[in-house]
């Protein structure tokens, strides 16, 4: 018996190396350890032995059964790592093919520069104001020290509106409007939509400013200089040049326009700047004591400064952007790109 | 303004280089736009005088010319103009230049003979005079360079000058600035005419019969007038700034022009009528042919100096052409007036006329000047063209105008305090000195004495400036204001901006157009003869298609879907935070938010194909975007079935009845969303498909709920799931259905959703499946099944009575 209990495990063994699948594996499993299988009918004649010898032969065939049972599940693992090894390979995708593009919207250009300067501001403490777009002529040319008649009013072509309104050329006429709910200090920024009869690639009649006003007790030029040049150096980066440069607006004197070292150049002069190597990016200046009078401040007490940047002209600057129209006309293949 | 330096030269000394002047005016409130040299490009260019030429051997139209170029040496140069000649002089390009045309000079044979050089004709020099024949000079000596034989060695600046500095539309205005930048001095004299006609009075007469108008009006008389050119001295003047020489009378005008800033007219006294002029209004219908030869009618608003019989110039703008100087001439009335610049501009720009004259005229012209011009004006007219000046002047001047000085103050403390830096009285003293201006210090308050040539001076904050600017923007610290106020965004904007953030990130890009639109918009967008087309016009539009304030965002989006279709972009989705206006007094001004969806939303790939946008696309854009603005419970209801009127409402013209929905807030139309109606879509040539929303966000905004979310406890009990395929009829609402299941499940029922809709051949005719999923559960217990049957059984017995069954 212990002959045929030996026979049968190498028989088992030889059988097992060669199973080649989880079903023969489970066949083999059957036929050598199952209840009517080979191992167990030889231990049928076990009551036949000598009583001595049983529990020899009992031992060695459990010995036999767990070798059996472990090379079965160790030949099932690794026939089950065989599958799974070939299902991987099956399940091989192209990682080349292109991923589920989520539709995602583009924000507009403009509002992607008003938003960063907004940002700024009011990070230096300004709050945002609105005003209306359809103005009269007092807000808009009489309060900010342009009289009927004054050669200014060339310098900004005006539509006009029946019932004496028009659209605002300017943002200017929010700092009026806020001066008028709030008594001092002031300190706002208000962005909005201007108009002007004026059409190129260059010119927009309708295009967007950032108007800027501060208003306190001892406001002087040289925190307009500081705090534009904050801005600007924020906007177009640290090392950015800045020059002030005299100029002239109705409703701040002394004014200042305000100019960057070119963005394409550096300041070495080229097509954009017109070889001047500065771009102008910026009107400001100390609020006249007119405007201060109009609104009921008192000049000898109070005083700012006033600033004002077209948003279109720095997004042209900032994303070389030749022609000013495509701002408006809406086209996928332009708004897509920011 | 065009400043040659040559000219400039004259009033001011200029020790610096043409970019260094250009530079300083720039940095002190004169921008300098352009630096150009008038002899770019003739650097190798010389007089040459033509001594001997002879026929070429081999070419019947070439000559063979020995020109003479003084010190530069005799050169053989072969030349095919038909105007060379010997003993003429001609301007003689050597080798190694290179012109203005691009041609450059080289040694050459032509047609075996050599040539080195070239005679020019005026295109190839840069100059005016076309390419029939040679330049030829007069006035020249062989060996000259051409720039100084023509006066073009000189530099011009083209400065902007701003509208507070009229005053420096004149060279003598630009020699103060740049003394005053430079620190150089001043080289003005006072023009003294001789006088030596018969006294003015008797002869001539001038009245001003709209003093308004023309605060002062000074006239002189001239005889013995001889019309011929000018001298080339003035000529090149006139032509380095831009202007054309004609005859030196006119020419004297002009120069006089530019030089003080002051217009002047000549009067062909001999064609005045009446021996004198009047300035007036125009009467009514009266007309008059300018000099650039166009009949120009005027209103009764306009100023006119007219002789005893009829119009003889539009004031301050252009004279006629009945008595215009001409080769003729001998007698002159010369006019030096100061007219309001309102007048004129206004009359300038109804006759859509402009001139030199208007232009200073319209900036404003101060009437001190015309006094002093006029005498400018004699003794150039006695020099140049013989005239005799007739004693005395005729001055008429408003007595409404002051022609004193005025008097400003300015302390050390006012200009510390404002500019926020550190000048010292020495240092401001220096800057009233340079810029001519009279000016006394106690110690610490400055007493300024304004001339009337710098009335720009109107206050003390116009003083500052003038300091600021010569003193140096430059110099001046950059400081941060200290403050305690605080920066914040508009809470309005930051509420638009959170349906700005859900657009975009459902893939909607965002739109802006003009605010202005054409009336054939609306036509287009089927609104016309509804209230949207009342809309605020503007007065003075550029074009039709930007005459309106639009009264609805749709037009503009539709226009941009067509738009983007033509550039073959068939799939768009878009959204504009815009304005619409209404008319009114004011008008009004609403923010509104437009939607248009074309084509596909989700984007196709190889996995699968995304199905175009349909209504419910939309609908579903436009709950996420009411979620995200924080405004709940709004009703939907047909277009057709809203009561009353509102303008949201009549954009149901434009959009398909069966496929478009009002958004309600009570009777409150706040919102409009649907397909565009076939006619719509046709009329733009686009897809049916297409579907757009407005929504009105001053009404949404007094909606919103400002309350933050509460935290709900999470469910700790398992919910159960029911689903129910029921037969509906077509004419019952899926809202009705859902509406009755949710109030007959009662508040166990968590969570309804509908996930099938079928209509087809499996199911009745008239009717349609609709297949709800219904969630069930507690915050206290796990519920048993019994109770959801009882529920279900209760909800079916609701729905039965309406006809509903279950499938």
């Amino acid at each position: 018996m212990k002959d045929q209990i030996e026979k049968l495990h190498q028989k088992a063994l030889a059988s097992l190396a060669e199973a080649g699948s989880l079903k023969e594996l489970e066949e083999l499993r059957v036929r050598f350890l199952g209840k009517k299988g080979e191992l167990t009918a030889i231990l049928r004649g076990l009551s036949q032995l000598p009583a001595e010898e049983r529990p020899k032969i009992g031992e060695l065939a459990n010995q036999v059964r767990d070798s059996i049972s472990k090379t079965i599940s160790e030949k099932s693992e690794e026939l089950k790592e065989e599958i799974l090894a070939r299902e991987l390979e099956k399940e091989k995708v192209d990682i080349t093919l292109p991923g589920r593009p989520f539709p995602v919207g583009s924000r507009h250009p403009l509002n992607q520069v008003l938003d960063r300067i907004k940002e700024i501001f009011i990070g230096m403490g300004y709050a945002v104001a609105e005003g209306p777009e359809i103005e009269t002529d007092y807000y808009n040319f009489e309060a900010l020290n342009v009289p009927a008649d004054h050669p200014a009013r060339d310098m900004q072509d005006t539509f006009y509106l029946p019932g004496g309104y028009l659209l605002r050329t300017q943002t200017s006429p929010v700092q009026v409007r806020t001066m008028e709910k709030q008594e001092p200090p002031v300190r706002i920024i208000a962005p909005g939509a201007v108009y002007r009869c004026d059409a190129d690639i260059t010119h927009s009649p309708m295009f967007h400013q950032v108007e800027g006003l501060y208003v306190d007790e001892n406001v002087t030029f040289a925190d307009l200089k500081g705090t534009l040049e904050h801005f600007l150096h924020q906007l177009f980066g640290k090392n950015r040049q800045v020059r002030f440069r005299p100029s002239f607006f109705p409703f701040t004197e002394p004014s200042a326009e305000v100019d960057i070292a070119c963005l394409m150049c550096g300041g070495s002069g080229c097509r954009v700047c017109k070889n001047t190597g500065w771009l102008e990016i910026l009107g400001s200046g100390m609020v006249h004591p007119k405007v201060l009078e109009k609104v009921n401040y008192d000049p000898q007490k109070v005083g700012g400064f006033a600033f004002g940047m077209g948003v279109e002209r720095i997004a042209m600057l900032l994303y070389g952007i030749d022609d000013i129209r495509l701002f408006f006309e809406n086209d996928l293949r332009f708004l897509r790109q920011f | 303004m065009l400043v040659p330096l040559n000219w400039l030269r004259k009033y001011v000394d200029i020790p610096v280089s043409p970019q260094e002047l250009a530079d300083r005016l720039t940095m002190a409130g004169f921008e300098v736009e352009e630096v150009t040299y008038l002899g770019r490009g003739l650097e190798n260019v010389v007089v040459g005088k033509i001594v001997e030429v002879e026929k070429h051997p081999q070419a019947d139209r070439l000559s063979v010319c020995t020109v003479d170029a003084g010190e530069k040496g005799t050169y053989q140069v072969v030349c095919g103009a038909p105007n060379v000649e010997a003993g003429k002089l001609g301007a003689l390009a050597l080798p190694g230049a290179k012109l203005p045309s691009g041609i450059e000079i080289r040694e050459a044979k032509i047609r075996g003979v050599d040539s080195s050089g070239m005679l020019c004709a005026p295109d190839e020099l840069g100059l005016p005079g076309g390419h029939e024949g040679l330049l030829l000079l007069e006035d020249a000596h062989p060996g000259q360079e051409l720039t100084a034989a023509l006066g073009l060695d000189d530099w011009v600046l083209d400065i902007d000058v701003l509208p507070n500095r009229p005053d420096c539309l004149s060279m003598v205005g630009i020699a103060r600035e740049v003394a005053a930048v430079l620190g150089t001095d001043l080289k003005l004299s006072e023009p003294k005419p001789k006088e030596e006609g018969e006294p003015i009075e008797g002869r001539a007469t001038v009245e001003v019969l709209a003093p308004d108008l023309c605060p002062r009006y000074v006239a002189r008389f001239f005889t013995d007038v001889k019309v011929g050119p000018s001298p080339k001295w003035m000529a090149q003047c006139l032509q380095a700034a831009g202007m054309r020489p004609i005859n030196n009378v006119v020419d004297i005008t002009n120069f006089v022009m530019l030089e003080y800033g002051q217009p002047l007219h000549a009067f062909d006294f001999d064609k005045l009528e009446g021996g004198g002029l009047i300035v007036r209004r125009a009467k009514p219908g009266e007309s008059m042919v300018t000099l650039d030869g166009q009949k120009r009618e005027f209103t009764e608003e306009m100023l006119l100096i007219a002789d005893h019989d009829s119009p003889a110039c539009i004031a301050g703008i252009m004279g006629g052409d009945r008595v215009e100087v001409d080769e003729g001439t001998t007698t002159i009335l010369l006019e030096a007036a100061s007219f309001a610049r309102g007048s004129v501009r206004r009359t300038s720009r109804s006759l859509g006329l402009s001139s030199e004259s208007s232009q200073r005229f319209g900036r404003g012209v101060d009437p001190y000047l015309p006094a002093l011009a006029i005498e400018r004006a004699a003794e150039l007219l006695e020099e140049l063209c013989g005239a005799k000046t007739a004693k005395g002047t005729i001055d008429l001047l408003s007595p409404a105008v002051d022609l004193g000085n005025k008097t400003l103050h300015i302390t050390q403390d006012y200009i510390r305090r404002v500019l926020g830096a550190d000048i010292s009285s020495s240092e401001v003293g220096s800057i009233f000195k340079r810029l001519d201006l009279e000016a006394a210090y106690d110690g610490e308050r400055w007493t300024i004495s304004i001339p009337p040539r710098r009335r720009d001076l109107e206050d003390k904050c116009d003083l500052l400036e003038e300091i600021a600017r010569l003193w140096g923007f430059a110099k001046i610290p950059a400081t941060l204001p200290s403050t305690n106020l605080q920066g914040a965004p508009d809470e309005k904007q930051a509420w638009e901006e959170r349906a700005s953030r859900s657009l975009l990130a459902m893939g909607l890009t965002e739109a802006m157009s003009y605010n202005f639109i054409g009336p054939s918009l609306l036509k287009k967008t089927n609104l016309q003869d509804t209230p949207l087309a009342e809309a605020v016009k503007i007065t003075n539009p550029l074009s039709d298609e930007q005459s309106i304030m639009r009264t609805t965002v749709i037009p503009s989006l539709l226009q941009a879907a067509a738009r983007n279709r033509a550039h073959q972009q068939e799939d768009l989705a878009l959204f504009e935070l815009g304005k619409t206006f209404q008319p009114g007094e004011p008008p009004k001004e609403r923010r509104a938010l437009g939607i248009v969806l074309m084509g596909r939303l989700n984007l196709s790939w190889w996995r699968c194909q995304e199905s175009p946008v349909d209504f419910f696309t939309l609908k579903g854009v436009v709950e996420r975007c009411l979620a995200a603005l924080k405004v709940q419970g709004l009703q939907i209801a047909r277009c057709g079935e809203v009561e009353g009127q509102s303008r949201l409402l009549a954009l149901a013209r434009a959009l398909h009845p069966g496929r478009s929905a009002a958004l309600l807030a009570g009777e409150e139309v706040v919102g409009i969303f649907g397909q565009i109606s076939p006619k719509t879509a046709e009329l733009w040539d686009l897809p049916r498909e297409v579907q757009v929303a407005e929504l009105d966000l001053e009404l949404l905004w007094s909606l919103r709920s400002e309350e933050t979310p509460l935290y709900q406890q999470l469910p700790r009990y398992p919910h159960s799931l029911r689903d129910l395929a029921l037969l509906v009829p077509d004419e019952t609402p899926a809202q009705k259905v859902e509406e009755i299941i949710c109030s007959e499940g009662g508040e166990l029922l968590e969570k309804i959703e509908l996930f099938d809709l079928y209509a087809g051949s499996q199911v009745p005719a008239g009717m349609r499946s609709l297949a709800f999923r219904l969630q069930f559960g507690s915050k206290e217990r796990t519920i048993q099944e019994q109770e959801i049957e009882e529920l279900v059984a209760k909800i079916l017995a609701k729905l039965a009575e309406l006809g509903i069954t279950l499938r």
